[in-house]
């Protein structure tokens, strides 16, 4: 799936996505999750970085296991 | 209703940053670990090994390539065992907490739950489970590969293909390890299947071994994994199976071919001829285990297997941005996808990069360079040993406006994004996938899996597991007299033992040990004496 393919799954699951009791329905919620997870992923990913990745994949090499 | 057991191992990735006394050697922060955790944790030693049996009935030692390793007990429902495994993550965050106070010259231990090394060792090491069973051991690889190959589906970490020169982003980066599609080797040349039968239990119980999965941390991808395997080694057990239907033509390559294609869309050819998705083999199996739902042979749980099963099918094939918060692939795709975006590069753009790498990584392997790295100096000298193949290269890119200028960056990103796959599976806080658990952005967990605290300490309520903790309890602080291994705690000075051979055991039954004459003075020096006792007991035993 290319991200313009995304993009068009969910403007046609918005069309068919009946509404809920509480405004919003199970799958609009959950989609709005999706969102969210975005927004907040970039942060806390900026967060987590070392700055130095190199670094930071030579520092915690492993060798070895099953 | 019929009772399942099955449990997990987990072997974690420890690094150290360097405190002022050399905290970052990797090697002796595991064995300070293990030291901590006898230290540290109600447990008795391990009578086969330099490990432990804790409290809570599971097993932690350190493992091959320096991982330490926690088997979660015997477990009985899939709530049960990522409970465990949770608790497992939990009590390895606190021993690396309290390790790094103890050192206390400012050394920092991480701990990590994802299996394979983005740093270029091409290491992977394992997260296995264990499923008990009675079924013919013949019976079970047609039956279940085909399984194993299309769980990937939900049962994938996400990640990159370690052992791509590019960026690809891949369902499964255990996957990109396995060479065979049968095998009794777990360190090399390992298998989809793997044939080792160590049934650690008497009466005729055999343990399937699965080695091929990803280390997870969604909990709704966690128990189905364990759940639905359950119900198809169920089945098999109960003789289901008289024909697969879906025995895939080439299993290895449908489990690339499945782990990168996000879409589940691609199909693979079947034995039959015919062409069958991931999505749609899975669909196969569910529909069985439908079928046999209220059979005497299926527990009582398959109902809510079945349907939450159904669910994750159902969304992967029509609503996928339903699960993009709920499975650990799907959460990644999400973010990489919207991140390479926010670099400038789009998801053609880095298959491209990749195809490109790939290529000049062949060339480069083909000369006396093999191994070098490749990085822009390389790329663009005029001495460059891979020249012809960099100028062939530019029809390719300028047909996708890719520009050579640009292939630092790509390197960059490559690198930035290995971190970030490392770090989604780093335990505690800090961790990219508890921040975002934390932050309220997942939506993986499953009612029922809960009380992680308590199955820290607390073993699970049936089965040998039950027994073995309890008396762990009780006895742990006596190293050196009693000793604890699956199928026993060892009662060394009164030469007594608790059998625990049958894993549905639920009465604590300490019986002598046959004595044999002249052996048994020294306990410490007899250990491996016990071994042979044991095997020249009547009846026999099975390890």
């Amino acid at each position: 799936m290319i991200p313009g393919e995304r993009t068009e799954n969910r403007r046609e699951e918005q069309q068919n996505d009946p509404p809920g009791p509480s405004g919003g329905s199970p799958l609009t919620l959950r989609r709005q999750a999706g969102e969210d997870l975005l927004a907040a992923g970039e942060a806390i990913i900026n967060r987590a970085l070392s700055g130095n990745s190199e670094a930071f994949l030579a520092a915690n090499r492993q060798q070895g296991g099953q | 209703m019929s009772t399942r057991m099955f449990g997990a191992e987990t072997e974690y990735a420890v690094a150290g940053r360097t405190g002022d006394r050399g905290g970052g050697d990797r090697a002796m922060l595991v064995n300070q670990l293990q030291d901590a955790a006898k230290l540290q944790l109600r447990h008795l030693p391990d009578r086969q090994g330099s490990g432990c049996f804790l409290e809570n009935g599971a097993r932690f030692y350190i493992d091959a390539g320096l991982h330490p390793e926690m088997s979660t007990p015997e477990c009985t429902t899939p709530w049960e065992v990522v409970r465990y495994m949770l608790a497992g993550d939990r009590i390895l965050v606190d021993l690396a907490r309290q390790l790094e106070a103890r050192l206390g010259d400012g050394s920092r231990v991480t701990v990590f739950k994802g299996n394979v090394d983005y740093s270029g060792t091409h290491s992977t090491w394992g997260a296995h489970e264990s499923y008990c069973h009675r079924a013919p051991v013949e019976c079970l690889p047609d039956a279940l590969i085909p399984h194993l190959v299309s769980r990937v589906v939900y049962a994938g970490a996400g990640g990159f293909n370690p052992l791509s020169p590019g960026l690809e982003f891949t369902l499964s980066p255990r996957a990109h390890h396995l060479t065979r599609v049968i095998s009794d080797n777990s360190t090399n040349l390992r298998g989809i299947f793997h044939t080792k039968d160590e049934p650690l239990s008497s009466s005729g119980y055999h343990r399937l071994h699965v080695l091929c999965g990803d280390g997870l941390l969604s909990e709704t991808a966690l128990w189905l994994k364990f759940g639905t395997t359950a119900l198809v080694v169920a089945m098999i057990e109960a003789g289901v199976f008289t024909k697969n239907k879906v025995a895939l033509r080439s299993p290895l390559q449908a489990l690339k071919t499945f782990s990168g294609d996000p879409t589940c869309r691609v199909a693979v050819k079947l034995s039959s001829g015919r062409s069958a998705t991931a999505l749609q083999i899975q669909d196969y199996y569910l529909a069985l285990a439908e079928a046999h739902l209220h059979d005497a042979f299926m527990p009582d749980w398959a109902e809510d297997v079945c349907g939450q099963w159904r669910v994750v099918l159902e969304s992967l094939d029509k609503r996928p941005a339903e699960i993009a918060a709920t499975l650990d692939w799907a959460i990644k795709w999400a973010v990489y996808e919207d991140r390479a975006e926010r670099r400038g590069f789009s998801w053609t753009a880095l298959a491209g990069w990749s195809f490109v790498m790939r290529e000049l990584r062949a060339a480069l392997d083909a000369t006396e360079n093999r191994g070098l790295p490749i990085g822009v100096d390389l790329v663009c000298s005029q001495d460059s040993p891979i020249r012809k193949e960099v100028l062939a290269m530019r029809p390719f890119l300028h047909a996708r406006k890719l520009s050579w200028d640009d292939l630092g960056a790509f390197l960059a990103l490559r690198q930035e994004f290995f971190e970030i796959d490392s770090r989604f599976g780093q335990l505690g806080a800090e961790g990219i996938f508890s921040a975002l658990d934390s932050a309220g952005k997942l939506t993986h967990h499953l009612p029922g899996i809960d009380r992680i605290e308590e199955a820290a300490s607390e073993p699970p309520l049936t089965g040998r597991a039950r027994l073995r903790g309890e008396e762990i309890r009780r006895l742990a602080g006596t190293a050196g007299r009693h000793y604890s291994d699956w199928q026993g705690v060892w009662d060394h000075a009164s030469m007594r033992w608790l059998d625990l051979s049958d894993p549905f055991d639920v009465d604590a039954k300490w019986q002598p040990i046959p004595e044999r004459p002249g052996a048994l003075k020294d306990i410490r020096s007899q250990l491996s004496t016990f071994e042979e006792l044991l095997n020249a007991r009547d009846g026999g035993w099975t390890y």
